[in-house]
């Protein structure tokens, strides 16, 4: 059973990272907007994220050590910390956008104000990792938010021209109307939702709760290679359904019942029923993933006792934390601040966080003194090179590019 | 074949192998970060220097991150403490079984004085919320 239900954590992880409910309206807005001609960032995403994931795993296993652990022992107590408040920061955006992403999705079948369900939300949320044993909640939730799949098929019932799709996305260019920086801004939207940092802290901090081992490298490469190239595939599923129904229109997407649409016109009720059902899943499931990492990384930073597989009183900091992180969410949240832009911003502000969480990842999968003969290889050292100079490039564009394109508008 | 007892004659490199490494206590609990090493050096001409202990805890960190981010962690952890000395937490060196990849306590971590914040707010709030006490289903 282990084996079977196994790679559930890669795959929850990834819809964390790809079909949140921003990158859900993202990528159908970048669809809308640019075609497929962003596809290419979702891929360069796809890849970086499998290398540093997977090292960040193997760490994991080999070491019994997670992410935010080895952040603080490279970088130090001060740049540590530094990296501490900006990971938080983004995670906690993030949170505040999910559990407010959950409440919509429920206002899709349920007519009542979304705001009403946050508070709900929010402590359904919190009794979930309270009381549920963390296989649980993976198998859970990985496997219901595999409902969103449905998009996927409503692409292929849409029946486009392929042929314009790929040359679409194979030739990428600027659609008339746009300007370069308005492109490149969601070209590292697009990105950073893939790499976006909070999911190597729950892959890695996943990994120990789930004690993975030395024998587990398999296990660790079977979620790898599964969970995240289904989360790209997802999100150039909503991509190119927005492409084909809303990019010919000229129409703009800016809400979840508009990012359903593709899929019930396709497909009709059942796969509304399905998407509603996926968008639930998803949202929970990126809902737990960031209030986890909250308590992850806080706790790894300070070397508190932390994860599910103590009593929630034997590891009473990390659960504080956790549990403020989701009380701050729901109160944030019934404020109304638009869950969309918190997400999308907290993504691009995540971009420029990104080579201070996946350095340290490097810098230990090459240790021989922990990782004995488990160290990179010669191929994946160059990949991972190179994305660490990708890393570093669009994070110094970041900023700017944000400010000059006024957010993407 | 060493029959040498662990560490025994091994260099240990202070900032590499020691600072922000994990504390983890004889039963494998998590129970801090080494915030600061702490010398003793003796008033004897010729004596060397000797490591009397680990620091950790928040007011440890405080003095090591400096500046003003350190000056507000030092004020927070005085107020949570509410302790008089404004001593950071200790571990004393000679409870220290193992350095690895993590800094093994022959101790129980309930006892340490490292422990104190964790056993606060275990007492205070978790100890509070019904099931604190169970392990998750």
């Amino acid at each position: 059973m282990k084996k079977v239900f196994g790679v559930t954590l890669g795959i929850l992880t990834a819809m964390g990272g790809f079909v949140d409910i921003g990158d859900l309206v993202a990528n159908s807005e970048t669809g809308a907007r640019f075609g497929m001609s962003l596809a290419w960032a979702v891929l360069l995403g796809v890849v970086g994220i499998i290398v540093y994931a997977e090292m960040a795993g193997r760490v994991a296993s080999v070491t019994k050590r997670a992410t935010f652990d080895l952040v603080r022992e490279r970088l130090g107590a001060r740049a540590g910390l530094a990296n501490l408040g900006a990971s938080f920061f983004i995670t906690m955006l993030t949170l505040i956008a999910e559990v407010a992403g959950v409440a919509l999705a429920v206002q899709l079948v349920v007519d009542v104000n979304y705001l009403l369900w946050i508070p709900l939300v929010g402590f359904a949320v919190w009794m979930v990792i309270w009381r549920v044993r963390f296989t649980t909640l993976e198998t859970v939730f990985g496997l219901m938010g595999l409902a969103i799949i449905v998009v996927v098929v409503a692409v292929v019932q849409l029946h486009p021209s392929w042929s314009q799709l790929w040359h679409h996305a194979s030739h990428p260019s600027v659609p008339s109307g746009e300007g370069h920086p308005t492109y490149f801004y969601y070209a590292i939207a697009l990105f950073g939702a893939a790499m976006t940092p909070y999911e190597v802290f729950f892959f890695s901090s996943g990994a120990v709760e789930e004690k993975w081992t030395r024998s587990d490298l398999v296990l660790n490469r079977a979620n790898v290679y599964l969970g995240f190239p289904l989360g790209g595939v997802l999100s150039l599923g909503l991509m190119a359904g927005a492409a084909i129904v809303f990019h010919p229109l000229g129409v703009g997407v800016d809400n979840l019942s508009q990012v359903a649409l593709p899929t019930s016109i396709a497909l009709g009720k059942v796969g509304l029923a399905f998407v509603i059902v996926g968008f639930f899943a998803c949202t929970v499931g990126a809902a737990l993933e960031t209030a986890l990492s909250c308590g992850y990384t806080v706790s790894q930073y300070f070397g508190w006792q932390w994860g599910k597989l103590v009593k929630p009183r034997d590891a009473a900091r990390f659960h504080l934390v956790v549990l403020v992180s989701i009380f701050v969410a729901v109160v944030v949240g019934v404020t109304a601040v638009d869950p969309i832009k918190v997400t999308e911003y907290s993504i691009v502000l995540s971009a420029a966080a990104l080579p201070l969480t996946y350095f340290p990842i490097l810098v230990v999968a090459n240790d021989r003194t922990y990782m004995g003969d488990d160290v990179n290889g010669p191929v994946k050292n160059a990949i991972a090179t190179f994305y660490m100079v990708v890393l570093t490039v669009v994070a110094l564009a970041t900023i700017p590019l944000m400010i000059a394109t006024k957010a993407g508008s | 074949m060493s029959t040498e007892p662990v560490g025994v004659g091994r260099q240990v490199w202070a900032v590499l192998e020691l600072l922000d490494r994990q504390l983890v206590d004889r039963d494998g609990r998590l129970v801090g970060k080494v915030d600061d090493v702490e010398f003793e050096l003796d008033d004897e001409p010729d004596a060397l220097p000797r490591v009397t202990a680990l620091l950790a805890g928040l007011g440890a960190l405080a003095n090591h991150i400096g500046g003003d981010t350190g000056a507000a962690l030092a004020a927070a952890e005085r107020r949570l403490a509410a302790r008089r000395d404004h001593q950071p937490s200790r571990v004393d060196i000679a409870i220290v079984r193992d350095i690895g990849s993590a800094i093994e306590l022959d101790a129980d971590g309930e006892n340490l004085d490292t422990n104190r914040g964790e056993r606060w707010v275990r007492d205070v709030i978790i100890d509070k919320i019904p099931g604190a006490g169970h392990v998750a289903e």
